[in-house]
């Protein structure tokens, strides 16, 4: 399962955790490269 | 220039370090909460896992970014209204590159402007993210497998 580690910059705070299934879906989404238009 | 340097911020501008971190294993580093600032600079040098894409997503949005890259081939990726970040590694980043990215939210239009220092054929990227969001959130996620080595920093000016 992919990590994720989210930082809170306020506090300081690290969590490292494993991604949920929208989070995967996102980042699925993200990343897709697309075809570049004409 | 070797993956142990990072860029250092521009000059002219008193850049403070929000953040620091050397993710090891993990697919995506999140940085949340951030104090508001007119400018954002990321920076990076490392190396992901092997053809690993690295890209960038602004306050967790997935509506509201256009975008543009110059893929290290020299052909175009532009993808408007579908694309949720900004892509500025191409498959070629897990041999080692560094990045510098300034994000300018001054103007109601978030701008990214870039440079890629590296011995592979990465030219650069630019992009634009359509919103007055103030900027609360910077994600960096691979497009498989994780960030391997080197340190990430994020820097805020007025």
């Amino acid at each position: 399962m992919a990590k994720i580690l989210i930082i809170d910059c306020s506090t300081g705070e690290e969590v490292i955790r494993d991604m949920t299934k929208e989070e995967l879906a996102a980042r699925k989404k993200a990343t897709t490269v697309e075809a570049a238009p004409e | 220039m070797g993956i142990s340097q990072v860029p250092a911020p521009a000059i002219g501008r008193n850049w403070v370090e929000i953040a620091s971190s050397t993710p090891t294993g993990v697919g995506t580093v999140s940085f949340t909460s951030l104090a508001s600032y007119n400018f954002y600079r990321i920076t990076y040098a490392g190396n992901l896992t092997t053809n690993a894409f690295l890209y960038m997503s602004l306050n967790n949005s997935s509506t509201n970014y256009v975008s543009t890259a110059i893929k290290g081939n020299g052909s175009w990726n532009s993808v408007f209204g579908s694309k949720t970040g900004f892509s500025f590694g191409d498959t070629n980043f897990d041999v080692g590159q560094s990045i510098s990215i300034t994000l300018d939210n001054t103007s109601g239009l978030t701008t990214a402007s870039g440079t890629i220092f590296s011995g592979v054929a990465m030219s650069g990227f630019e992009g634009a993210w359509f919103t007055k969001e103030q900027i609360n959130r910077i994600d960096l996620t691979t497009s498989t497998g994780s960030f391997s080595t080197g340190t990430i920093k994020i820097y805020g000016s007025m």
